[in-house]
């Protein structure tokens, strides 16, 4: 069965004081019934992303929660959890119910709420992406990424300024995007400025926390956009087990798969959303897509022109990334999702990619544990 | 971090810590952790390095008594505190590294 | 029965304060607080060490040791019948330190294992029991001596409270590291120092520590054990003493009929402070870089509370090949400041 995208919705993303966990979900599910005009009564399932509930809200079982939201339908509703690539995995689930013929049309929605805890609490439960025994060796997640990063920019000689470039350009698009959680540009002299968080990463390099949902309703009727594949991989939980600390092998595996069932290859793509939950991330992903070579990207960042953003090919996280956009972890994954589909609509207004016709979003789980690779068309 | 308070998990944990004193291995990267968590926000800020044995086998864990880090330089793993919880807990016990002079 | 001890391993901590720097917090600079013990500076261990990871490393160090000396250590843990742990400053009030090390050093079930504590003797008198069940019953002994010494902030106690650890294996044979001819206890009731269950740092009676206490039970024990054994101070190349400070040792050396020359090489306290149980040992340690096998040593500990205990010491002919080389490990050394000694002593 072929699997399209009927609908997008997102919430703003940022500090929403005044949102719940519910609220949020609430938000998503009748934004996405009114704007598709779909009766809620031909939904099928639910498929659920989110990372933190369980450990900050101490609220599971959010299948019960949606299902009241949705005015109990008594459907299916399937929550997955993979860290930060709950909202990819959630789509990926949605989309292999859909191809089995088990229903017509499905919501996807990821969700998270992160302002509601203390930040030492959200820190902690961040680093439960990262293996136990390096948790307990005191490693955190931006500490993670940057073993990665000191590691990338020793090998091949690049700076932290090169780093920077990602954090401005991802600030540059967001200021676009009405959804996003920071809507103002930063310089590289910014970036460079920001108080470490774990050298070589600084504040600026870094995603930050962030509320809000994001909701595609999926469907097995034919529409202008399709889902040509959606394929995960995984790689080891510690990042000491990893065959490099340069390239993310899942990522790698995930979007060999990815190209091959959808039939393109890396010239075909016209936009990509990625997972920047690091500037590193941005740089070593785009090159194990294969959109770069191993050890460019240091060099090919800088090609992005701010006086002509849809120049170079593919344009990368026009939604503002993680970085600038927010990254409410479990949301982050649909959003990506919603974002290529904005652009293959021709509805992504001041950010719009002219002519985009295929697209790729890839959300990554920890320090790369699991990745998750969609590719769309028009 | 909750499961550090378990007793069980310690107790199994004893063993692996067991088997990595005195491994010795060469800097592949390290990072500055400025900002940390629970139990650990104590004490930034402190570097984590990873190293690797001639075996080609890969280790995270702190750098002790405030040395720098250099890619290449040689560690040995020692036990340290892993970080000072509360009172009541059982103090857990975990590999850190020390540079070999 | 020759009994003995085949290995002894030390460990340091790498940070020291001066005294100088104590004294200047709390504006002591002009009543020569800093001087009045002679203390330069004294050992301090890292917030992330305790009493039992420096025991540990002082066990590791005994064992690398007898590995270089050709001894098969699977086969060493396995004959070692008793693990002993003296402190002051344990890991816990109820849970067993001496446990925790030997599960980290791969030791088997077999074993009698149990902490000791009685001040700054807790070692040496663990060290005799250990010589006693050897004697009697073959097999190994594992001892540790080791102290994370904590004083209050302003107290004297302050400039001379330092950390170590030292580890021993007893057994019996005649590759000693040195063999123990004889060894002698006093113990009383004399409250000269003291902490109550709870109380985060030790009290002590100023001058009462003095000749009641520390000179009483130390010139005792080391006249006696002298006069048991026939030997004369003479006979002796060198004298350890428990060293609380500089003054103590040196006075009581005298009370004892030895000269400045043979208990200078033990004085580490001028470099590492007090370190509690592991002081006359690491004293001890010291000496042993410079003894030639055939020398003879009087060591004398104390603890408060009191007690001492004397040994007459033979060094080995293996002497060379199995002592720990403590001059290296004093020559780690990282000075801090008096406010990161405050955060490593987790009072901040």
């Amino acid at each position: 069965m072929r699997v399209y995208i009927k609908d997008y919705y997102s919430t703003k993303f940022g500090e929403l004081w005044e949102k719940s966990l519910g609220d949020l979900i609430s938000e998503v599910i009748s934004g996405l019934l009114s704007s598709s005009g779909i009766d809620k009564k031909r939904i099928d399932a639910v498929f659920v992303g989110n990372m933190l509930s369980g450990m900050l809200d101490e609220n599971l079982l959010l299948s019960a929660k949606v299902n009241d939201i949705l005015g109990n339908l008594g459907i299916p509703v399937v929550r997955s959890e993979a860290a930060c690539a709950s909202g990819g995995v959630a789509f990926y689930n949605a989309c292999q119910y859909l191809r089995a013929g088990e229903g017509e049309n499905v919501i996807v929605l990821g969700v998270e709420k992160m302002s509601d805890f203390c930040m030492e609490d959200v820190v902690s439960a961040l680093a439960s992406a990262l293996a136990g025994e390096e948790q307990q060796a005191g490693l955190t997640f931006p500490g993670a990424y940057a073993l990665m990063a000191q590691y990338y920019l020793s090998k091949y000689g690049y700076t932290e300024e090169d780093l920077a470039y990602v954090a401005v350009k991802n600030h540059f698009f967001a200021d676009l995007n009405d959804k996003a959680h920071f809507r103002q540009k930063i310089s590289l002299d910014d970036v460079l400025k920001s108080p470490y968080v774990a050298d070589p990463l600084k504040v600026l390099d870094c995603s930050p926390i962030s509320d809000g949902a994001a909701g595609l309703i999926l469907s097995a009727e034919r529409s202008d956009v399709e889902v040509l594949s959606c394929c995960v991989s995984t790689d080891t939980h510690t990042l000491s087990g990893r065959q490099s600390l340069d390239a993310i092998k899942s990522v790698q595996r995930s979007s060999e798969k990815a190209f091959a069932r959808a039939g393109v290859q890396q010239e075909d793509v016209d936009i990509v959303e990625l997972h920047d939950c690091f500037s590193i991330a941005e740089i070593i992903i785009m090159e194990d897509i294969g959109f770069w070579r191993k050890g460019e990207g240091g060099q090919r960042i800088k090609e992005f022109s701010l006086e002509n953003p849809f120049k170079v090919r593919p344009v990368v996280n026009t939604s503002g990334g993680l970085k600038a956009a927010g990254h409410p972890v479990g949301a982050t994954g649909v959003k990506q999702i919603g974002e290529v589909f904005l652009q293959l609509k021709g509805a992504a207004g001041a950010r719009q990619v002219p002519e985009a016709k295929v697209g790729l979003a890839q959300n990554t789980a920890g320090s790369g544990g699991l990745s998750v690779v969609s590719i769309l068309s028009r | 971090m909750k499961h550090t308070k378990s007793a069980v998990k310690l107790w199994r944990r004893q063993k692996k810590i067991r088997s990595m004193i005195g491994w010795r291995g060469k800097i592949v990267s390290y990072t500055k952790i400025r900002s940390a968590g629970r139990y650990f926000s104590k004490f930034t800020p402190y570097y984590i390095v990873l190293a690797e044995d001639d075996k080609g086998k890969r280790f995270v864990a702190q750098l002790v008594e405030g040395d720098t880090p250099q890619i290449g330089k040689e560690v040995e793993a020692i036990v340290r505190r892993s970080f000072v919880g509360d009172s009541s807990d059982l103090v857990v016990y975990g590999i850190k590294f020390r540079l070999i002079d | 029965m020759k009994v003995g001890i085949l290995s002894l391993g030390v460990y340091i901590p790498r940070y020291r304060i001066k005294a100088y720097s104590i004294a200047k917090v709390w504006g002591k600079l002009q009543d020569g607080a800093a001087g009045q013990f002679e203390i330069e500076e004294k050992s301090v261990a890292c917030w992330d060490e305790d009493s039992m990871t420096m025991a540990l490393e002082a066990c590791r160090d005994c064992f690398a040791r007898l590995r270089s000396a050709g001894i098969k250590e699977d086969v060493l843990k396995k004959g070692i019948r008793r693990v002993f742990f003296g402190s002051e400053s344990p890991v816990y009030a109820v849970n067993p330190t001496s446990t925790i090390i030997a599960e980290f050093l791969g030791m088997e079930e077999n074993y009698l294992a149990y902490d000791t504590q009685f001040a700054c003797r807790a070692g040496t008198g663990a060290l005799i029991s250990g010589l006693d069940f050897v004697r009697k019953n073959q097999g190994y002994v594992l001892i540790t001596a080791s102290d994370k010494a904590q004083s209050s902030p302003q107290d004297v106690l302050e400039y001379s409270a330092g950390s170590g650890a030292v580890a021993l294996i007893a057994g019996t044979g005649k590759d000693f590291l040195f063999e123990v001819e004889d060894c002698y206890s006093i113990s009383s009731d004399t409250p000269d120092f003291w902490r109550t269950e709870g109380a985060r740092y030790p009290s002590h009676f100023g001058r009462f520590t003095g000749a009641p206490a520390y000179f009483r039970h130390v010139v005792s024990a080391g006249k006696t054990i002298m006069k048991k054994n026939n030997i004369s101070p003479s006979e002796f190349e060198f004298l350890v003493l428990h060293m609380p400070n500089l003054k103590f040792p040196l006075r009581a050396a005298k009370m004892l009929g030895f000269t400045k020359k043979q208990i200078e090489p033990s004085l580490l306290v001028r470099q590492i402070g007090n370190c509690y149980s592991a002081s006359a040992l690491l004293g001890l340690a010291s000496v042993l870089e410079k003894a030639k096998g055939g020398e003879r040593i009087l060591l004398v500990s104390y603890g408060s509370g009191a007690g001492s205990d004397a040994f007459i010491l033979k060094v080995g002919r293996r002497v060379k090949k199995l002592r720990p080389k403590i001059s290296d490990l004093l020559k780690r050394r990282k000075e801090i400041s008096y406010t990161k000694y405050l955060r490593f002593t987790h009072q901040l």
